[in-house]
Parts: C-alpha cells; sequence; structure tokens
C-alpha cells in the first residue's frame, strides 16, 4: 500500500483504477464531453480518456459549466468512476451528486503526488478513508 | 453540519427528489466550504442559461430536475440568455438552438423562476435591502449586491444558485459571514474617474491585481446617473479578472459601519492612470456594444440622448448600436425608438435593442459579426473568449 489517508467522500464506495493529472483540470475545455479523452494541449495526458478511471489531481480548475460536462459524460458512461483531489471545488460537488460520480477531496498534496497512473484506489464512503496501492505487471 | 427538523426531512427525500437533491448539494457544499449550519435567503439568481455554455445536457439536466418536481421556495430571477433566444434571430441561428434556449427558458418558468426576469441586474427586479441573504450567481450581479447594497452572497454557479432556490437556503459560509467582510488592502484611485470606459479599465485593473477584499478611495466625476452606469461597468470588470465578491467602495458600500478595522493600517497601493491605460486598446470595428450590465431605460436615455452622441459615434464610424436590456415591454421598445433609435437610423446608424438576452454569451460570428467596441470592461474581456469576436474598450459616450 502506497498511502491510507482520511477523506471528505461525497458519493459511493468505489475502486478502480488511477489516472494521475499532473496538471489541474477543468471540466469544460480540457475534456472532450462525448469520449471523456483529455483535449487540453498542456496536460501531458492529452488523448487519454477518464472513462471509468479514478482520476487523480490536486485540483479541478473551476468552471460553472463544468456540472454539465459531467452531466454529458455520465449519460454517456464516459464519465471517471470517482474524482480524487486535494482542495474541493463545489462545481465537482454538485455534479458529483447530480451525475452520481463518486468525489473525494482533502487528500494532502504529498499524497497526490505519490500516486502513479494505474495504481489501485480504494474509496471506502462509509469510513471517509481512501487507500492507494501500488500493483506489480 | 447543524440542519433544522425540516432540513433533514427535506435531505431524506420527504418533500420530494428534487428537494432531496438540491439540499444535498447545498449541505455538501456547504460542508467543503466550512459551513456549520444553512440559511434562508430571500432571492436566487441564476446564471449560466446560455444554450451555447451549457449545451443539450446543461437543458436536459435542467429539465430532468423540472420533471422531478423541483420548485423554487424563493423569489428566483434568472441570467438574460443567448441571442438565439430572439425571434428575429431564428432564421440566423436556426431552428435546433432557437428550441433548445427555448426549451431551458421554459423550464425555468416552470419551476418559479420570475419570466420577466432574464437579466445580469436582477436588483433592478427586486432591489435587496441591506443585510439580506442572497444566493446569485452573475459575478457582476454578486459583487454589486454585497459592495453597493450591502446585501450578502457569494459567487455561486449557477446550478447551485438554482439548487438554492429549490432549497430556499444557501449555506453560511464565505461572505455571508461578517468576519469574511473585512478589507485587506487599501486603494487609493490617484485619478477622477469621468467615463464608463475608464471605470471599465480601472475595474479591469483592480481585479487583475487585488486577490483579497480592497477598500477603494475613488472618486467619479458625473452626474448621478451616469456615476451609477460606471460603478455597475467597475464593479462587474473587477469581477472579470478576480475571484472578488465585494470591494468597500469609499462613501458607497453601506455596511462600512460594521467592519471594525484601521484603514490607515492596511497595505497601500496607489493606482495611476497610467496603470490602466493598457486595457483600453483601439480596435476596428463599426459595431458599439452597450449593456454589460444590462442597462435600463433611464439609463439608455442618459447615455444615448444628447445630440452630441450622433457626432461621436460618426467620429469613430460606427454602423450599428447593439444594446442589452432586460426585458422591456412593447411600450418602453417603441418609446425607446421613437426617443432614441429615430435620430440615430436618420443618421446611418442602426440602433438594436436586445432585451433579456446577452450578445457576450452568444456565439457571434454566427450573427455576421467579427469586431465589436464597447465601454464596458466585462464585455471586452469576454467577447474574444466566449463569444468568438475581436472586442475592444473605447472611450466613447
Amino acid at each position: 500500500m502506497i498511502a491510507k489517508v482520511k477523506a471528505r467522500v461525497v458519493g459511493r464506495s468505489v475502486s478502480g483504477e488511477a489516472l494521475v493529472s499532473t496538471v489541474p483540470i477543468s471540466f469544460l475545455g480540457d475534456v472532450d464531453k462525448e469520449t471523456g479523452v483529455i483535449i487540453s494541449p498542456e496536460n501531458p495526458l492529452k488523448g487519454v480518456s477518464i472513462a471509468n478511471r479514478i482520476l487523480v489531481v490536486e485540483r479541478t480548475r473551476g468552471s460553472t459549466v463544468g456540472i454539465y460536462v459531467l452531466y454529458a459524460l455520465a449519460k454517456r458512461g464516459r464519465a471517471p468512476k470517482a474524482i480524487v483531489a486535494s482542495k474541493p471545488d463545489p462545481v465537482v460537488i454538485a455534479g458529483s451528486v447530480l451525475c452520481d460520480v463518486t468525489y473525494v477531496y482533502g487528500v494532502p498534496r504529498n499524497v497526490i503526488e505519490k500516486i502513479r497512473c494505474g495504481d489501485l484506489v480504494d474509496v471506502d464512503a462509509e469510513r471517509g478513508e481512501v487507500m492507494f496501492w501500488r500493483v506489480e505487471r | 453540519m447543524y440542519l433544522t427538523m425540516w432540513e433533514e426531512k427535506a435531505l431524506n427525500g420527504e418533500f420530494g427528489e428534487a428537494l432531496a437533491l438540491a439540499m444535498k448539494v447545498i449541505v455538501k457544499v456547504g460542508e467543503a466550504l466550512g459551513a456549520d449550519r444553512l440559511i434562508t435567503i430571500s432571492h436566487a439568481h441564476v446564471s449560466g442559461i446560455s444554450v451555447h455554455n451549457i449545451g443539450v445536457e446543461g437543458v436536459e439536466l435542467i429539465e430532468s430536475i423540472a420533471r422531478k418536481g423541483g420548485k423554487v421556495r424563493v423569489y428566483t430571477t434568472a441570467n438574460p440568455c443567448s441571442l438565439a433566444y430572439l425571434q428575429k434571430l431564428r432564421n440566423v441561428y436556426g431552428e435546433e438552438i432557437y428550441s433548445l434556449q427555448h426549451r431551458l427558458v421554459e423550464a425555468l418558468i416552470a419551476m418559479g423562476v420570475d419570466a420577466k426576469s432574464f437579466t445580469c441586474t436582477p436588483y433592478v427586479l427586486r432591489r435587496p435591502s441591506m443585510g439580506e441573504h442572497l444566493a446569485w450567481s452573475e459575478s457582476s450581479a454578486v459583487i454589486y449586491a454585497n459592495s453597493v447594497i450591502g446585501a450578502r452572497s457569494n459567487r455561486e454557479a449557477g446550478f447551485i444558485a438554482l439548487m438554492a432556490a429549490i432549497s430556499g437556503r444557501t449555506y453560511y459560509a464565505g461572505l455571508h459571514d461578517d468576519e469574511n467582510r473585512i478589507p485587506q488592502l487599501l486603494i487609493d484611485v490617484e485619478f477622477r474617474v469621468n467615463s464608463i470606459a475608464l471605470a471599465s479599465a480601472l475595474g479591469l485593473y483592480l481585479g487583475a491585481i487585488c486577490s483579497e477584499i480592497p477598500f477603494i478611495r475613488i472618486r467619479f466625476d458625473a452626474p448621478s446617473m451616469l456615476r451609477q452606469i460606471m460603478i455597475k461597468s467597475m464593479l462587474a470588470s473587477i469581477a472579470t479578472t478576480s475571484d472578488l465578491g465585494m470591494v468597500y467602495l469609499d462613501g458607497i458600500t453601506p455596511d462600512i459601519h460594521r467592519i471594525r478595522i484601521d484603514i490607515q493600517s492596511l497595505e497601500r497601493i496607489s493606482v495611476d492612470m497610467n496603470d490602466v491605460k493598457n486595457y483600453m486598446e483601439s480596435c476596428h470595428a463599426n459595431v458599439l456594444f452597450i449593456g454589460c450590465p444590462h442597462l435600463t431605460v433611464s439609463e439608455i436615455k442618459t447615455l444615448l440622448g444628447s445630440e452630441t452622441v450622433v457626432h461621436q459615434l460618426k467620429a469613430l464610424n460606427i454602423e450599428k448600436i447593439l444594446i442589452a436590456t432586460p426585458k422591456l415591454t412593447e411600450n418602453f421598445e417603441s418609446e425607446l425608438y421613437r426617443s432614441i433609435g429615430v435620430r440615430l437610423v436618420k443618421h446611418g446608424i442602426e440602433f438594436e435593442l436586445l432585451p433579456g438576452v446577452c450578445p457576450v454569451v452568444s456565439d457571434l460570428r454566427k450573427a455576421g459579426l467579427s469586431a465589436v467596441m464597447t465601454i464596458h470592461g466585462k464585455a471586452a474581456h469576454y467577447m474574444p473568449r466566449v463569444a468568438g469576436v475581436k472586442a475592444c474598450l473605447v472611450n466613447v459616450l
């Protein structure tokens, strides 16, 4: 296990594979609302889809329209399983409630920095905990 | 978080699904922002209703809330929508986007949003009283409510304001709490502000340099109606280049007495004309846009009523003037045309009123525009980013 931390969880328990963005993500402009593919040229993950992954990012960049993008993705089954962040974003909280996408915030920055793409993430909504595991492949 | 019995029941779905969802959003957002309770609000204002921005999914999501029985519990107004809403531009934008915009407006009205609203100046329809708690989105209205009226609102996301409207509540955090309304720096504006464009440029500059609430010492050199438009434009511009929800304007902000702070002890920044002149650029456009924030009928008359205006516009080669306003009755519309429009048209300047809509949130290329001049900082900032046209701030009117 890489880390186990207490965090605030909006939504239900989920587990899945981490997709780590080293730069902040905005749901308006950075993600294609049809496919879930990251389109922002500044993001090293450009071309990768967030669909059904656990998006780990220090923070999301607030855009009030982000809720509708998350809704569009959820409707097509292209939403992430969960979003794990350090800093809370009210728009993502609203999106999480309406689109049934688990949102975890309050994960310390130094923990986020340790996570790599492909790590396993386990969100326990009841305990308000999140665990990260490294898997040998 | 402490919840009243009614709030608990609402959250648990006893009063229906839409209210439960709305309460859940408000409670969860409140928890994240450190609120320990909710407060009732007297007026909600919902932004983000242009279909160009929210797309078909935005319309579907809001319709789904309406279908689940969503009804506003307090007086609620909405922002202007896209130009695509207007019958006269139906062919320009096409049937699809026209009907999508109408579906959204109808869903909002079905939930109880004031059908007479659709303006970014909700305080014109219902002026809050001092100290009142609001849940407004639309940054220019929020900063006006806090800084000029002394009411209290955070800068909400449009959808979250709709959830607050349905719950009749918002979370007690941010600018609702006196603790967070204390100025942290002192700004001295070293010149007299004598035009709307200058007030706008100053606002864009102030927003860019202030990350905390400033106490601004400023002198406006204009008659009261014009001064009012300058203040609206300056505040809207500050909110464009910053996250600020309020500023103190010396002699204007009414609840200054509540703040026990020695202004002289604050870090002081002085602003002179050189600082702001970069925000006024020249560009070639033969269309002038005014009404960001929306202008009332009497404000339009103040700006365009004089004989000299025509010469000013001619000197700039303006061929068309676009004016965004709150919804107008037919009487007002024809009166404005008679008192102002006729004279402009006689001099070869097209006069177009845009009631209840906003060009800044519309795709203006479709309407055949490529560049626009304006006197408002917020419009100059967002038009290239959102409406797809070049824009510049010019000192006219």
